[in-house]
């Protein structure tokens, strides 16, 4: 359990709010590329996701106040500059039988820049935090250049963490850390994308970095398709196939983004993971799934229900992690951001297979 | 203009339906709904709006459709309060002399022949009417389509705004397609509704 509170701790140090928000399909948003900078989603807003952020996010808000930085008009400033960035703090908490502890941090604090001419994009995120000292550093974790060929097909270099499920800001669902496609994985990669009204694909290459938390150089493809059903839902495809100086991995995964009303809506994941360690030659079969489930009580107010199911190996039946939890999240002004969430977790296989809370509230501030 | 469409489309189909030369006013506006989607580029936003109510004024002579049916722009919603209210007072300029009201004319055109509300059969058809928008008028043709004998009756036909002297919307750097669909859905009209149509005299 220590070491799964440890996990836990890492996963959401190092979860990014900047990822977009898949669930506003529901809103017939159906490419991220509408209010995010990248075609994919996350990092900084682009000038109609600013309005977005205060018309459709938020319980309150104005045109002034959404704002990057709460200064920079678009109107005058023009769409070739848009600014981000994010502030974020934590505070976690477990408990069970044996032990009850709890504690915050500083997890995020970086600023994005992108620019963009004609059809080229420059994107960086300046600044990580690093959560066991928390100190600031002056790096970049996320850079690239990207060039839109047509509205549809763009082809992106530079690091970023490549296109593989859902892409959402909770890095601490095991479909994101399990899987090593969260914050903390970016990579050197290219990618084409093409993003239509009812299609889209994404193939790409990627190394990752000995200093990141691959702690491998994992030369891996990838490829990803969806089909948007009804201008309201998003069902997906994805495969990878990496190979690391230790490891084989090929991964298989569906997913799907539902949005039955404005109001209502649901993401689901499930991977299948085979990974076979190069030193035994053992293949390793293993098994993720995600059910999120959400309802808008009011504007900016969301109630959510979130399962999550992971058998690492699918071989050793008697280990595996079961989650079901329950939150909420409050958009109440731009800029601002509150999640908590209240799960119960247990591991059978484990040292005891009582359920256990864990709970944390995240503060986010985007600039 | 989808609720016009859909509109027309309820009202030929029930007078059609009369077999019988008739006068209809104000069919059932609320029944219906209006849709119109256009796509927003680059990131291919769909933009849907929403609105019911429409007036119809409308006669049968001889199985041939002539009147109006007309609309209040100003009924129109997108879910955004700003993109309304850039859609009304930029582009579609409903405050402008008669814009808010668009009218759908329709000028001796032949109903299906055969159809009858009494033995509905599923049916998809071509219409042709003029549209005045935006202070143009324009000739449109669309589908549109019968799913039951409940008169059930989805229509669609596209616009291009151009043609209509509208400007092309943009807003930071979203821009609008020429080209917006539209579709008039209108469920079930109610049979009291076909009766109470008074037959005209010749």
């Amino acid at each position: 359990m220590k070491l799964f509170f440890a996990t836990l701790l890492v996963s959401l140090a190092l979860t990014s709010v900047a990822f977009a928000f898949p669930e506003m399909i529901r809103h017939h948003y159906v490419n991220c590329s509408a209010c995010h900078v990248t075609n994919n989603g996350g990092g900084a807003l682009n000038a109609y996701g600013r309005t977005i952020s205060y018309e459709l996010l938020s319980t309150w808000g104005g045109e002034k106040e959404a704002r990057a930085f709460y200064a920079v008009d678009p109107e005058k400033v023009g769409t070739w500059l848009n600014l981000g960035g994010d502030f974020r703090g934590l505070q976690v908490h477990q408990e069970s039988a044996a032990l009850k502890r709890g504690k915050y941090f500083w997890m995020q604090g970086g600023v994005d820049v992108s620019v963009n001419s004609h059809d080229l994009t420059a994107f960086m995120t300046i600044g990580q935090v690093s959560v066991p000292t928390q100190t600031w550093r002056e790096i970049s974790p996320k850079f690239f250049l990207s060039y839109q060929a047509t509205d549809e097909l763009a082809v992106r270099a530079g690091r970023y963490i490549p296109i593989y499920g859902l892409n959402i800001p909770q890095h601490q669902y095991l479909v994101k850390d399990a899987l090593r496609v969260g914050q903390g994985t970016e990579r050197d990669a290219l990618d084409v994308q093409w993003n239509g009204e009812k299609y889209n694909f994404a193939v790409g290459y990627s190394v990752s970095l000995q200093n990141s938390l691959i702690r491998d150089q994992e030369k891996a493809y990838t490829a990803q398709a969806q089909i948007t059903i009804a201008d309201s839902h998003k069902i997906g495809v994805n495969y990878w196939t990496g190979d690391a100086n230790a490891y084989k991995k090929t991964m298989y995964g569906l997913q799907g983004v539902f949005g039955f009303t404005e109001k209502f809506y649901t993401l689901a994941e499930v991977d299948q993971v085979l990974t076979t360690r190069k030193s035994t030659s053992v293949e390793t079969k293993s098994i993720y799934e995600l059910l999120k489930v959400g309802y808008e009580a009011y504007k900016g107010v969301h109630f959510q229900v979130v399962q999550e199911y992971a058998i690492p190996d699918v071989d050793v039946t008697s280990i595996e992690t079961q989650s079901i939890g329950a939150g909420a999240i409050w958009y109440p002004r731009p800029h601002f951001e509150f999640e908590g969430l209240w799960s119960k977790r247990r591991t059978l296989g484990g040292a005891t297979s009582d359920f256990e809370d864990y709970a944390y509230l995240l503060t986010h501030f985007y600039f | 203009m989808k609720l016009f469409l859909s509109i027309v489309a309820s009202t030929v189909l029930s007078i059609s339906a009369m077999a019988a030369n008739v006068a209809i006013k104000s069919v059932a506006p609320n029944h219906g709904k209006v849709e119109f989607q256009a796509i927003g580029k680059p990131s291919m936003l769909k933009i849907k709006g929403l609105a019911t109510g429409a007036v119809a004024d409308l006669k049968v002579v001889d199985q041939k459709i002539s009147g109006t049916i007309t609309f209040d722009l100003n009924n129109l919603k997108t879910g955004i309060e700003m993109r309304d209210e850039h859609m009304k007072d930029k582009y579609l300029q409903v405050k402008e002399k008669d814009y808010a009201t668009t009218v759908l004319t329709f000028k001796e055109f032949q109903i299906p022949l055969g159809w009858s509300a009494v033995d509905a059969k599923v049916g998809s058809w071509t219409f042709q009417a003029t549209l005045r928008l935006h202070g143009v008028e324009k000739v449109i043709t669309g589908t549109y389509a019968i799913g039951s004998n409940k008169l059930d009756t989805v229509a669609q036909f596209d616009v291009k705004l151009s043609d209509y002297g509208i400007d092309i919307p943009t807003y930071l750097g979203v821009k609008v397609a020429d080209v917006v669909n539209i579709t008039v859905d209108f469920a079930q009209l109610a049979a009291t509704e076909i009766a109470a149509a008074k037959p005209v005299t010749k």
